[in-house]
């Protein structure tokens, strides 16, 4: 990769992120439902307020102002750095999305390594003998794993492994053993999505001459299924991954409100709900963020995986 | 090559694995340090665990007041009692002495928990706070000042009787000076409750301990834990697997259950909140009063009780469940469920059985229910009230909507009925009616209007005497009762769960505070 390369990409992150931010402001700006209303209802323990209660609400938070005002001076703040505070608890937002990144960070992460965990081997097994019992296993459990509401299995989870085998605490975001059932639920949903992909390229790759060559060779079975056959069936596979990222944030919201974790998926949800356009804002940002930096290593990736691929997209 | 993709593989897992591992050696909280979960048996029976669906967002008594006032780290002027009236609280006393002018005797020998006195110099800035937050902005005090050491002045714009009921609410809870930042922020909530602050996890949970010298009857457990936990069946749960003591807020047919174990105990009690039908007085077809008591005849509200509430609440008679507070007048003629009288109120206003659906000239009487769903049982409930219309010629679509929108709709355009659900005594004053069916102060969107309930409302507003202020109360009561601008269904009863060695827990009807300072654990 070179320099010129690299910028152009740069450039092109920051007009995505522009048009996100404009997106996502624009979408809760016409979606009914007025902050004030809405955020005072919460401070009020629930109870509708007062039209002067309204008023001086929005008064307060400018509210008043039209739209392309209101956008101005959140962008005129979030270039420097500052994304305001929230509308419902007066805190900074990057404080607020500070102390709940590493709940979620730890999700993705250890929901990631789950599906992995399960993913490939599952998918190779299947891909050696298709038509085996094996393969007809995994791929049923693939199905149950795809078709399974993340909710309910979180619940089975907690019935079998807290409540009668007492192995891990029922929900809580404390040390590592609160972070097993989360990441089960949420990882076992992808890994079947990604075992069926798995499976898939490996049959393709198995199809192909120079795996025929291998074998030919005379080389172990097992060497032409892990070295030669793997390597190239990882490409489409570390897509879905990329992608998958998108289903970590989803499937976060169900999971942190079942096993009571703090962290941006239910950030962001209460936000969309009170109608906290800064936290709103803030969040969908910084998950933009995250969106483009994976793209931009999953692409990276490829290159390094297939170095007939570079990552500008032209072949060399 | 082959080689990079393993070691970037190993690479990748090895990086997985110790971040991981960092962040359970960091006690699996990167912010706020260890996570204060007590363990061995001793340390267990001095901490009490309560678990409810709200989650601690912000230390402000501004914003979050009713919480810290709930879990008894911060105090107000006033309390609510068991009879749901107001009780002394931090004011040990207080009188009217004019039309606007109110006086309030400080309790004496009260420190904040950073060891300030309470005086009226130190209640003054938390209460000059509060009555200019948003929140209170219908409440017109026009000044706090001290009158003397232990003596609050608090003028109102104009005769304001329900001023003591809103001195109980959260958001006046009073912080010390300390806790108040030069910008006005609160950073702390240092109160005088039984229970101070100790440890926020933010959106998560709150750590209190037992307050040393507290003013009142000390608490009986050294530390009290918090938990918000949205999602109810986790916090059964939770109960269940012993990681809580008190589960706040069950799903109604979990009582039976927790009441089957031997170690736990359901808590039911009836709340000062109903669910309710808002009708848009204005539009066809509800803007005729006999379509309106034709719904209510029609709907069958103990079986909304028995087979949707598993037989806990009651039918609503009026906004006050009588066996709560002594607002609620005890002479209102229940519209008993009869369909024969409700398809004759049909005919009578003009809508004629035509097939399946009445119609009158052409108009089809087809109706909209809109309701929401983050209240549990309010899409079940419309969905029977949706059959039982039928049944008398109704034609009715039940249409779900988040809460915020159903208002701006229903106050912005016209609607048919709302299916809602809300406290009818969150302060505890009847002044609330005027929310309902004032035609101006509504916070309600029926479109009601009626010269007499907005003098009756109004007059009882500016009146001190509790029997005079009784009389006209009652009176709106009847006349909301006669013409249904609002018909309500039912009322609401809470489920809590509580592990069986916790004693000495007795609900609040209003739930302005869960006294857990006077909850222990059996040895």
């Amino acid at each position: 990769m070179n320099g010129w390369k690299l910028a152009r990409r740069l450039a092109t992150m920051l007009v995505v992120l522009f048009g996100v931010s404009v997106l996502t402001y624009g979408l809760i700006f016409v979606t009914p439902g007025d902050p004030a209303r809405t955020i005072l209802t919460q401070q009020m323990g629930g109870q509708t307020p007062s039209q002067e209660a309204v008023e001086q609400f929005r008064a307060a938070k400018g509210l008043d102002d039209p739209f392309p005002v209101q956008y101005a001076r959140w962008v005129g703040n979030a270039v420097r750095g500052d994304l305001g505070q929230s509308y419902y608890s007066d805190q900074a937002v990057t404080a607020m999305i500070a102390t709940r990144l590493p709940n979620t960070i730890a999700l993705g992460v250890a929901s990631m390594l789950v599906a992995v965990a399960i993913a490939v081997p599952a998918g190779i097994a299947s891909a050696v003998e298709p038509g085996s019992q094996t393969d007809y296993a995994a791929q049923f459990g693939a199905l149950v794993g795809v078709s399974m509401p993340n909710f309910w299995l979180g619940y089975l989870l907690i019935i079998v492994c807290s409540l009668w085998l007492d192995l891990f605490p029922v929900a809580g975001a404390g040390g590592l053993e609160y972070l097993v059932l989360p990441a089960l639920t949420l990882g076992s949903g992808m890994a079947a999505v990604i075992a069926r992909l798995v499976r898939t390229a490996m049959l393709d790759v198995l199809d192909d001459a120079h795996i025929r060559t291998a074998r030919s060779k005379g080389l172990r079975e097992r060497i032409v299924v892990y070295k030669h056959a793997l390597r190239n069936a990882l490409v489409p596979v570390v897509t879905i991954i990329g992608l998958q990222l998108s289903y970590v944030l989803n499937g976060a919201v169900v999971v942190e409100v079942v096993f009571q974790r703090p962290g941006l998926g239910t950030l962001l949800v209460d936000a969309i709900f009170a109608r906290d356009y800064p936290v709103v804002q803030g969040v969908t940002l910084l998950i933009g963020v995250i969106f483009v930096v994976t793209n931009f290593a999953v692409d990276l990736t490829y290159s390094r995986l297939d170095p007939r691929i570079d990552f500008g997209g032209e072949p060399t | 090559m082959v080689d990079i993709t393993r070691r970037q593989t190993l690479f990748g897992l090895a990086t997985g694995v110790s971040g991981l591992g960092g962040y359970w050696a960091l006690g699996g909280d990167w912010v706020s340090g260890d996570d204060g979960a007590p363990s061995g048996d001793d340390a267990e029976a001095d901490t009490i665990t309560v678990g409810s669906p709200w989650t601690p967002d912000s230390l402000d008594p501004v914003v979050n007041g009713w919480l810290w006032r709930r879990i008894s780290v911060l105090e107000p002027l006033l309390t609510v009692d068991y009879d749901a009236t107001v009780a002394p609280g931090l004011a040990t006393d207080w009188r009217r002495v004019d039309d606007v002018t109110w006086e309030f005797d400080l309790r004496e020998g009260v420190t904040f928990h950073d060891g300030t006195d309470l005086t009226a110099t130190t209640a003054l800035p938390s209460l000059r706070r509060a009555f200019e937050s948003s929140s209170m902005a219908s409440v017109p005090v026009e000044s706090v000042e001290a009158a003397d050491d232990q003596t609050v002045v608090i003028r109102t714009d104009a005769p304001f009787s329900p001023l003591p009921a809103h001195c109980t609410r959260g958001t006046t809870c009073l912080v010390s000076p300390a806790a108040i930042a030069d910008d006005g922020s609160v950073s702390e909530p240092i109160g005088t409750g039984p229970f101070q602050f100790e440890r926020w996890r933010q959106g998560s949970s709150i750590t209190a301990t037992a307050t040393p010298d507290y003013h009142g009857v000390p608490p009986r457990v050294e530390t009290l834990i918090y938990e918000g936990i949205t999602d109810d069946q986790t916090r059964r749960l939770k109960l269940e697997n012993d990681e809580l003591d008190m589960a706040r807020i069950l799903p109604n047919e979990t009582a039976d259950t927790l009441e089957s174990r031997a170690n736990l105990t359901a808590h039911t009690y009836e709340i000062p909140r109903a669910r309710f039908l808002v009708f848009d007085v204005d539009s066809s077809p509800f803007s005729d009063r006999r379509v309106r008591s034709a719904v209510m005849h029609a709907v069958d509200r103990d079986a909304i009780v028995e087979n949707i509430l598993s037989g806990l609440g009651s039918a609503a008679v009026g906004p006050f469940p009588s066996n709560i507070t002594d607002w609620a007048v005890d002479d209102l003629e229940p519209y008993e469920y009869n369909p024969e009288r409700a398809r004759s109120l049909l005919s009578e206003a003009g809508w004629e059985q035509d097939g399946e659906t009445r119609t009158r000239d052409g108009e089809s009487l087809s109706v909209s229910i809109w309701t929401y769903n983050s209240r549990p049982k309010l899409p079940t409930i419309a969905q029977v009230i949706q059959r039982q219309l039928q049944e008398v010629g109704f034609d009715v679509e039940v249409t779900l909507m988040e809460s915020a929108t159903i208002k701006e709709q229903a106050k912005s355009g016209s609607f048919d009925a709302v299916l809602w659900s809300s406290s009818v005594l969150w302060y505890p004053d009847p002044d609330r009616l005027s929310d309902f069916v004032h035609s101006e102060a509504t916070t309600m969107f029926s479109g009601f209007e009626n010269e007499t309930v907005d003098r009756l409302l109004e007059e009882a507003r500016r009146t001190s005497d509790r029997d005079e202020r009784f009389e006209r109360y009652a009176e709106v009561q009847r006349i909301v009762h006669r013409e249904v601008p609002i018909g309500w269904l039912t009322y609401y009863t809470n489920v809590v769960g509580t592990r069986a060695d916790i004693d000495g827990y007795r609900p609040h009807p209003t739930e302005s505070c869960y006294h857990l300072e006077n909850v222990t654990r059996q040895r």
